[in-house]
């Protein structure tokens, strides 16, 4: 007995913004599990902008993409078929890296369970999986947050974004987060409850903006975007202040650099530290993280968004819409 | 007579002779509690240019008043009972030759310790501004381990020229950058560093890079900043560090240039972190004896330019802008 699975595969390297030709949707039979393997059907999936990194044909910290090949990425599914010995019972749910399908095979490795009494599944894919994490580890160990200091975030309504905010507001701190609408906006000032947000869009001077937002300077940025974000947060730092570079999304399209930040001068008078980070470097944090957001989950301090496209053969625009900024909160696909 | 120089107009690009004018007068008398001071050499460091812009760097010098700088001077009139007529004295004298001072935030030195490899101008070069901030930048900052790789700009410079030295003697592979091919000589021969390049005679400097540390860099002390600190972040290894020391190729730009590869940090997890010396004010008396024993047993090495005449003093801090310069710049007055 065999179970049919749609996948999507990279059809060729994007250059620039990826189009919806760079992939391609298809079929594969998978066979039924043997002794030690389960079969997983996916539930949600997951699209996140580092996919874009394994994209290209590099050195990176995860290898590229084949070409061909399905991608991979973050998911949730459930066992729905178990052979003698295997680890997981029909009917757990299982968190994975393979996303981009509506099933697959597995011994086992790299799969984790997870507990739908917690929070809802998918869930597991932003605020309790990595961007979670990303977040808590990011503001507060690359950051080293202290309580009551003032935090700015770029991209705030989104998977990492959101997290942080709230984590800062939970540490007694004054946050400003940017977002691209005004509907994010108000989500951040109402929802997740920010002390103010900008709408990017709207600021012909976002460096006066910013300022403005900090009239006792930022202590610690959490960086999703660069550009002219990065250079508006350098200028607004103050003294001994750290930022905590997420993410780039400005950035990961371009084929050639852009110019900017011009104001790295400004990191010797004050003193300032700018740290790269990748969640896979604090997986020791996980114990730590699900007590935390336990907490301000059940303390109502912790609330996100999901934008979800149904069907896997949506997976390609959902992904493209990470850079386009339609998105609101963590984008999923549901198979 | 006392003579100074004082900001006349505010630089453009480049300093010319004519930001700076000449005065004169006479020779003041010591304030209640307080000296005067004759000076016997002032310094000329390449971050002063920036208190001489109406910048955001640093609080602007105001026009009419005397370059600001350090310097070691002679006490030549005592109302302080602190000081006697003859104390050598450092501290932030300025352009002048001679200045009435209240007495504090003066180091008196210690003829003792100011003495044989340690001459007095130490007090404003190895064991003053510059060699603190080479000191803290590779102690306090690099996190740097025996055997990585250590990469340094304007490597021939005071604060370049140490940073290498204190890497060699943490037991890292030491290359350094610098403008020509006696300061790249100097560094091999003299300082032990294992590799250099000079980028002015190399046509790409990222393929120098390549060539120099196949491998990659662990730690890049940065002096220069702008495409310097671009190719630099290029060639960082994983978890590579980068201290920003000072960014002398950006000092003068109108527009300053910044860097590009900002991703890198991401993908690389890059730290990068600037500083000023002054943070670590609490340890300069411990991190002072340590390198006056390493210049006493031969660790390191320094090299000092004299510039004869209060006079010449612009010429000098100009000339620190063309790379012309070889070591710590001083002018001695009188």
């Amino acid at each position: 007995m065999t179970t049919k699975s749609r996948e999507i595969r990279l059809a060729r390297r994007p250059v620039g913004m990826p189009k919806p030709e760079d992939f391609e949707l298809a079929s594969v039979d998978l066979p039924a599990p043997r002794d030690g393997e389960v079969l997983v059907r996916n539930h949600y999936m997951s699209v996140d902008p580092y996919m874009r990194g394994r994209m290209v044909e590099r050195e990176s910290y995860v290898p590229p993409f084949a070409i061909g090949k399905a991608l991979e990425g973050g998911a949730v599914g459930e066992v729905v078929a178990a052979g003698k010995g295997a680890k997981f019972a029909v009917g757990d749910f299982v968190q994975s890296m393979w996303g981009w399908r509506e099933a697959f095979i597995s011994d086992g490795t790299g799969l984790s369970k997870v507990d739908p009494k917690l929070a809802p599944i998918q869930s597991f894919l932003g605020a309790l999986g990595m961007p979670g994490l990303t977040a808590y580890a990011g503001l507060l160990h690359v950051g080293a947050l202290k309580d009551g200091e003032s935090v700015f975030v770029s991209a705030a309504s989104g998977a990492v974004g959101a997290v942080v905010c709230q984590i800062a507001k939970a540490k007694g701190c004054y946050v400003v987060g940017s977002a691209g609408s005004d509907e994010k906006c108000d989500w951040l000032v109402k929802e997740a409850r920010i002390d103010r947000a900008i709408n990017y869009k709207k600021e012909k001077n976002l460096d006066a903006a910013v300022r403005a937002a900090f009239p006792k300077g930022i202590d610690v940025y959490f960086e999703n975007v660069g550009g002219a974000h990065l250079v508006a947060a350098i200028n607004a730092m103050n003294v001994r202040g750290r930022i905590a570079a997420c993410g780039m999304i400005e950035q990961y399209n371009n084929t050639e650099p852009t110019p900017g930040p011009w104001n790295i001068i400004m990191t010797v008078p004050k003193s300032l530290r700018i740290e790269g980070f990748i969640v896979s470097n604090y997986f020791h944090l996980l114990g730590d993280f699900y007590r935390d957001m336990g907490q301000w989950i059940a303390q109502g301090k912790m609330k996100w968004r999901e934008t979800t496209l149904n069907g896997i053969e949506n997976a390609p625009a959902a992904f493209l819409g990470l850079f386009k900024g339609e998105n609101f909160g963590k984008a999923l696909v549901k198979l | 007579m006392m003579k100074r120089f004082v900001l006349a107009r505010r630089p453009d690009g480049v300093p010319k002779a004519d930001d700076f004018r000449l005065e004169s007068g006479a020779i003041p008398r010591a304030p209640d509690g307080g000296i005067v001071i004759a000076t016997t050499h002032v310094s000329v460091d390449p971050g002063m240019r920036s208190r001489l812009s109406g910048d955001s760097y640093a609080a602007a010098l105001a026009l009419g008043e005397a370059i600001e700088s350090a310097g070691i001077g002679r006490v030549i009139e005592s109302r302080n009972a602190k000081f006697n007529e003859g104390d050598l004295v450092s501290g932030a004298l300025g352009w002048t030759t001679h200045l009435a001072h209240p007495g504090k935030g003066l180091l008196k030195l210690d003829p003792a310790f100011y003495a044989g490899a340690v001459p007095p101008t130490c007090a404003i070069g190895m064991l003053g501004v510059p060699g603190l901030t080479s000191w803290f930048g590779v102690h306090a900052l690099s996190d740097l381990k025996p055997g990585e790789v250590f990469l340094v700009s304007s490597a021939a410079g005071p604060v370049g020229a140490t940073a290498g030295q204190l890497a060699k003697a943490k037991g890292a592979r030491v290359i350094g950058i610098a403008g020509s091919d006696a300061k790249c000589a100097w560094l091999i021969d003299e300082l032990g560093f294992d590799a250099v390049i000079n980028y002015r005679a190399t046509p790409d400097l990222g393929l120098s890079l390549n060539a120099a540390a196949p491998e990659g860099v662990d730690v890049y002390f940065d002096n220069v900043g702008a495409e310097m600190l671009d190719q630099a972040i290029r060639v960082m290894r994983p978890h590579g560090r980068i201290v920003i020391s000072g960014q002398v190729a950006e000092y003068n730009a109108a527009s300053p240039r910044g860097i590009r590869h900002v991703p890198d940090f991401i993908s690389k997890r890059l730290t990068m972190r600037g500083f000023v010396v002054l943070d670590y004010a609490a340890q300069f008396r411990e991190a002072q004896a340590a390198m006056a024993a390493m210049l006493r047993d031969g660790t390191l090495k320094f090299r000092e330019q004299v510039v004869e005449g209060f006079e010449n003093l612009p010429a000098a801090f100009i000339g620190l802008f063309s790379g012309d310069n070889f070591g710590r710049c001083l002018v001695r007055v009188g």
